[in-house]
């Protein structure tokens, strides 16, 4: 008899009831009048009320972020950096129950919410180092003899910071840490559709021993971000969402003269040259289409075999991907969980019908997956679209959904071509032996991250990470050093002892 | 009881077995030295029972921290139906087989999953091989014992 071990894991919790704002170091109860279900979106059912804070919140924090700014930017960077190991301590003490919640909460399978809790604490590593990382720079007699000329980077103030919810765990942490580093305080507003990791991850943050206001949690949808363009005493907002509302958010915070860096949406190709190892990169190309069902904004979307590379791509491509197991991602043998929300669900089921209405072929169709014990989940299972043309809707509108659309080229240029048209530039893969023609791509085409034989290319932390075009609105990046630029001014000071 | 035939497709499927085996292999040491008649010594199974307990602590720290972006990296040429275990503990005069096979197929899983490691993930392949050679020592022992 087979041994039979349960691969579901235990839910953390089956219900966290109404979620608090964290603001001035305490658990505040929301002042909203309206609250939203969060849903698991493997089981559709409700597993905590989300507040949608009004402004008189989100001013309630910044209130309190700039009350403890003063104290804050006068701590030493060292001391600083040492609440972010206290910090990471914590995390990797309660990693496996974050990814947990990652997973009930958003539906992705527990191997990826453990790859993003393991970014969001890279990302408070790096921040650790903010001694090094913050240094100015000087120059002996830099304007003249005897007289010396430095930089210092300073903290601004209080920033805020709106994420998305497909990364529910990492993306505050593209910000955060180096905002808090560099001696800002923030407010964050998490993706109101699955905040229960930032919840908790705030109790670690309290934890850890952070200052009271420093760091300040407020719940929220649409309101609380208009609240937070607005707010004359945030200093910069950092974001990432669809490109329409990254739009709109950089337009509105830069018009109240604020630093904004919005990440958006993304169209991203995956362009496959005869001479590529098929055997090798279709497993790779898999988990860049369906990761996280889709619901990446580094997701391979379109392929490209050029020439005769399409055929056996897309044969092999559609083989593997109906091979894909989809479920509940709280079971450790599932490969694909549920999207988001019933209306995503929808949403990406519509794009399949445009697609289809449109003359695409459907080589595979996940319009009809079930899943057993699990029929009120919001699932799409592995879809392929083939023969998908260039004024198809599903060529050019973000899907965000686990569905490969084929298109046919004939050269590199022509993909190049192709990619450099699109109004998105966040990432593209080429797929290839050839040096040359890897050289090439990476060299002519505009997008934020390139992969060469990766169909993901996720910068690590201590690079930037972010688009061009309209996948990106603002001048620096996420992460890195790009971060540490954008949370900090620079101020000369030329000196002359006489 | 005999595990199933594990597919060994990416990283974090590799650990996970890995952390099956490790756990299966710890309760079978366990319960092998509660045994009224145990079939060998109950202070080397239990110190046995011990050691995997520790082996699967390290693994998870190892997924933890080590795995990085690799937890989902496609792997292949590792088939499955050669880690086929048996833990359940037998009638006590095989009590010691069962041990011994159990270390050799262990021995093998890792240090066939070492190599494949090796390339992407060096820490994590050193690790392997270090569970491999315990698995060596253990079996030499248990021989030792027979």
């Amino acid at each position: 008899m087979a041994q039979q071990t349960s691969t579901l894991l235990p839910e953390v919790k089956a219900h966290y009831g109404d979620l608090k704002n964290f603001i001035g170091g305490k658990w505040v109860a929301s002042t909203a009048t309206e609250w939203l279900d969060d849903t698991n979106p493997a089981t559709g059912q409700v597993i905590a009320r989300v507040p949608l804070s009004p402004k008189e919140d989100v001013s309630a924090a910044v209130a309190s972020a700039r009350e403890a700014w003063e104290e804050w930017r006068e701590t030493p960077p060292i001391s600083r950096g040492r609440y972010f190991f206290a910090l990471r301590d914590l995390m990797e003490e309660h990693f496996e129950e974050l990814a947990r919640i990652v997973s009930q909460d958003h539906g992705k399978i527990i191997d990826e919410a453990r790859g993003e809790v393991r970014r969001a604490i890279e990302n408070v590593e790096v921040a650790a180092g903010i001694p090094s990382l913050m240094m100015g720079y000087n120059l002996e007699d830099g304007a003249a003899s005897g007289i010396d000329e430095e930089v210092l980077y300073q903290p601004l103030g209080v920033f805020a910071g709106i994420s998305p919810f497909n990364f529910p765990a990492m993306v505050q942490y593209w910000f955060w840490p180096y905002a808090v580093a560099t001696g800002n305080c923030w407010v964050a507003k998490p993706s109101e559709q699955d905040p229960l990791v930032q919840a908790r991850l705030f109790e670690l943050i309290e934890k850890a021993g952070f200052p009271p206001g420093v760091v300040n949690l407020v719940h929220g949808a649409k309101e609380a971000v208009e609240a937070v363009c607005d707010h004359p005493d945030i200093r910069g907002v950092s974001f990432v969402g669809s490109t329409p509302i990254a739009k709109l958010v950089y337009a509105r915070a830069a018009s109240h003269g604020k630093r904004v860096q919005c990440g958006g949406g993304a169209k991203n190709l995956l362009v496959v040259l005869p001479d590529a190892k098929l055997d090798k990169i279709v497993p790779n190309m898999i988990s860049s289409v369906y990761g996280t069902a889709g619901e990446r904004c580094l997701a391979g979307s379109m392929v490209v075999g050029l020439g005769e590379a399409h055929d056996p791509v897309r044969r092999k491509f559609s083989d593997a991907a109906s091979k894909l197991k989809v479920g509940y991602g709280l079971d450790e043998t599932i490969q694909m969980g549920p999207v988001i929300t019933k209306k995503h669900q929808e949403r990406v089921m519509g794009y399949i019908d445009s697609g289809e209405e449109q003359g695409a072929t459907v080589a595979l169709d996940g319009r009809r997956v079930k899943v057993s014990g699990y029929e009120h989940g919001y699932f799409v299972g592995p879809t392929v679209l083939d023969r998908v043309t260039e004024d198809m809707t599903v060529a050019k509108e973000e899907i965000f959904g686990p569905v490969a659309s084929f298109l046919e080229m004939g050269s590199l240029e022509e993909a190049i071509e192709w990619i450099n048209k699109s109004p998105f530039g966040n990432a593209a893969s080429i797929y290839t032996s050839s040096g040359k023609a890897a050289r090439d791509f990476r060299y002519k085409v505009r997008a934020g991250s390139i992969g060469i034989n990766l169909g993901i290319a996720a910068a690590m932390a201590y690079f930037p990470f972010g688009g061009m075009k309209n996948s990106f609105f603002g001048d620096l990046h996420p992460q890195g050093r790009d971060a540490i630029r954008f949370f900090t001014e620079s101020k000369v000071v030329i000196t002359r002892w006489v | 009881m005999v595990s199933e035939v594990p597919e060994l497709t990416n990283f974090g499927s590799l650990i996970r077995f890995a952390l099956g085996l490790e756990a299966a292999t710890s309760t079978f040491y366990e319960a092998a030295a509660a045994l009224p008649e145990p079939g060998g010594p109950p202070d080397l199974f239990r110190e046995l029972a011990a050691q995997h307990s520790a082996r699967h602590r390290l693994l998870e720290r190892t997924r933890q921290q080590k795995l990085n972006e690799m937890v989902l990296e496609p792997i292949t040429g590792l088939d499955g139906r050669r880690y086929v275990y048996y833990a359940s503990v037998p009638p006590r005069g095989q009590i010691g087989a069962r041990a011994r096979t159990l270390e050799a197929v262990a021995a093998r899983f890792y240090e066939e999953s070492s190599v494949v490691a090796k390339a992407l993930l060096t820490e994590a392949a050193r690790t392997l091989q270090r569970l491999a050679e315990e698995n060596h020592r253990n079996e030499a022992r248990l021989v030792a014992m027979a």
